[in-house]
């Protein structure tokens, strides 16, 4: 029997995680430069409400492994693990500088709901660091799943 | 960069169409009806969503093309999902696929999580994809699919989408099932050397292998609480004949192994049996792996991954993931000799399969012929 379930599941976490950060990243842009979105504002709220959770997933995680002393990651897929790592590594290796990468995840958590300025600006930033993080995350489950030519 | 998106939104929104275009008329069993128009509308959304982004590109904001550009490259993701996975069951659909969909189907509509969850099977090694709410594929090979005898396995792979429907709550029985193992693990000493380093990292591979492990042995039992012996029968025959690394893995092995080593498995489900009042499958099963793997001439050996001081952690946290799931449990019926009716369940006509091929082996396969086109025929009444 495979194991494929897991597999999947990665991936369409990685796809729903995506669509909300294009989708959340598209309307504070245009927000931030005065032009009107024409997306409902619903699916903004679904979009602001999967990366809080998604968020939440990585930052139990991530306290998990990020101690003196790592402790194995307990009650977490491993494809979430191995998400989570990247993003612990890309912090110790200061690989973005965006406030994703240089401070605790609740901090970005508050962006979320943010209606300030500089907030959404600083938020928009986080949303790009964070789009690489999953779509390099992603590529092994899109070849497991969708094969590569 | 706003041409080259404009010509792939537009060509995927081409190849969109056409795949609308031959999934709409298709024709489908009814058992597949639910998963076609979920496939058909996922695809229209798909036609929204490329349609957005064309809207998106002609708004002229340079600052968006990154986003623009991952939500093509997404989308495009998405298309080769259904192009090359989902569509398939659909347009490649046969009559005989309905054995399949219905056993399927009876396991989404007795649990209350999976009532709507459409389902589609498709060929290949027994699998899922498992990621409410989105449609879900099982698996299985093409001649499983089209008798009785291998269906059970499907309850095993049911057991996945019930993990899934109550993730976090698994997880964290998982999470404890782990710590309560890392404990086990913990040395009554501790040293500082390189060779302590080494240790610590393999409990650790231990401890992290067992999420995995928990959630295959967590199906194997609802793949016996909803079956009984039919789904000890399957299993058995299914994989007794497996590649010697299923009775005895090397240790360099076993880390982050999907699965259990499937002897271990075996003694689990033997053991559930007696719980289940359905020793006689158990214990006949166990036996037969031990005469194999001493024809084998393999030992028993999980090499720290599993220690028989583990038996009652584990024990513990796949009751309680039972009590979680509260999967269907076989009834007296299902496992009685009385004749398979319509008005029983799948389970009993599994579980009669296996009683007839081995009671009557010559007259079996009319009796699977015919018992088939009942059940494909019959009023669902579950």
């Amino acid at each position: 029997m495979t194991a494929d379930w897991l597999t999947f599941q990665s991936f369409q976490r990685s796809q729903e995680v995506l669509k909300a950060i294009n989708t959340l990243s598209v309307h504070l842009k245009l927000q931030l430069n005065g032009v009107v979105d024409e997306e409902h504002s619903e699916v903004v709220d679904r979009s602001l409400g999967a990366l809080g959770a998604f968020l939440n997933e990585l930052e139990v995680a991530a306290h998990q492994a990020d101690k003196v002393e790592p402790a194995p990651m307990l009650g977490v897929d491993p494809r979430l693990q191995q998400l989570v790592q990247s993003y612990l590594v890309a912090r110790r290796r200061k690989r973005f500088r965006s406030r994703l990468l240089t401070e605790p995840i609740g901090d970005i958590k508050a962006l979320l709901g943010s209606d300030a300025q500089e907030d959404q600006e600083a938020l928009v930033k986080c949303l790009a660091e964070l789009r690489i993080l999953v779509e390099e995350h992603m590529h092994d489950d899109v070849n497991q799943i969708l094969g590569a030519i | 960069m706003r041409e080259i998106l404009q010509e792939s939104n537009l060509a995927m929104r081409s190849e969109v169409e056409r795949l609308i275009a031959v999934l709409t008329p298709a024709l489908v069993v009814p058992e597949l009806a639910a998963y076609r128009d979920h496939v058909l509308d996922a695809c229209t959304d798909l036609r929204l969503q490329i349609d957005h982004r064309l809207r998106d590109l002609e708004l002229g904001q340079d600052g968006i093309l990154p986003e623009i550009l991952s939500e093509t490259q997404r989308l495009a993701r998405d298309l080769r999902l259904y192009n090359q996975r989902l569509a398939g069951p659909v347009l490649r659909g046969q009559e005989s696929d309905r054995l399949s969909l219905r056993m399927i189907g009876w396991l989404h509509a007795i649990h209350k999580e999976t009532i709507g969850i459409p389902a589609a099977v498709s060929t290949e090694e027994f699998g899922v994809w498992p990621a409410p709410p989105h449609p879900v594929v099982y698996f299985m090979p093409a001649s499983a699919q089209y008798g009785l005898l291998y269906q059970p396995l499907f309850f095993h792979e049911f057991g996945h989408l019930l993990y899934a429907c109550h993730g976090p709550e698994m997880d964290k029985l998982v999470q404890d099932l782990q710590m309560r193992i890392a404990m086990l693990l913990e040395p009554l000493t501790r040293r500082d050397d390189v060779r302590a380093q080494i240790e610590t990292r393999q409990r650790a591979i231990i401890v992290l292998t067992w999420y995995k492990w928990a959630q295959e042995l967590f199906c194997d039992a609802i793949g016996l609480m909803i079956g009984g012996p039919a789904f000890i029968n399957s299993f058995n025959h299914y994989l007794r004949l497996s590649p010697r690394t299923e009775y005895h893995c090397p240790p360099d092995e076993l880390g982050f192994r999907p699965h259990p080593v499937t002897w271990l498995r075996v003694h689990l489900l033997a053991l559930r049996a007696h719980e289940l009042h359905c020793e006689v499958a158990g214990d006949s099963m166990e036996q037969q792996w031990a005469a194999i793997a001493a024809t084998l001439g393999v030992a028993e050996d999980y090499y720290g991954f599993y220690e028989k001081t583990f038996l009652p952690v584990i024990w513990q946290t796949l009751g309680d993931m039972l009590v979680e799931a509260q999967p269907y449990r076989f009834t007296q019926q299902d496992v009685s000799e009385d004749e398979w009716t319509p008005a029983s369940t799948p389970a009993h006509l599994v579980n009669q399969a296996w009683r007839r091929l081995r009671t009557e082996p010559a007259e079996y396969e009319s009796w699977e012929r015919q018992s088939i086109a009942t059940f494909c025929d019959c009023p669902c009444v579950w």
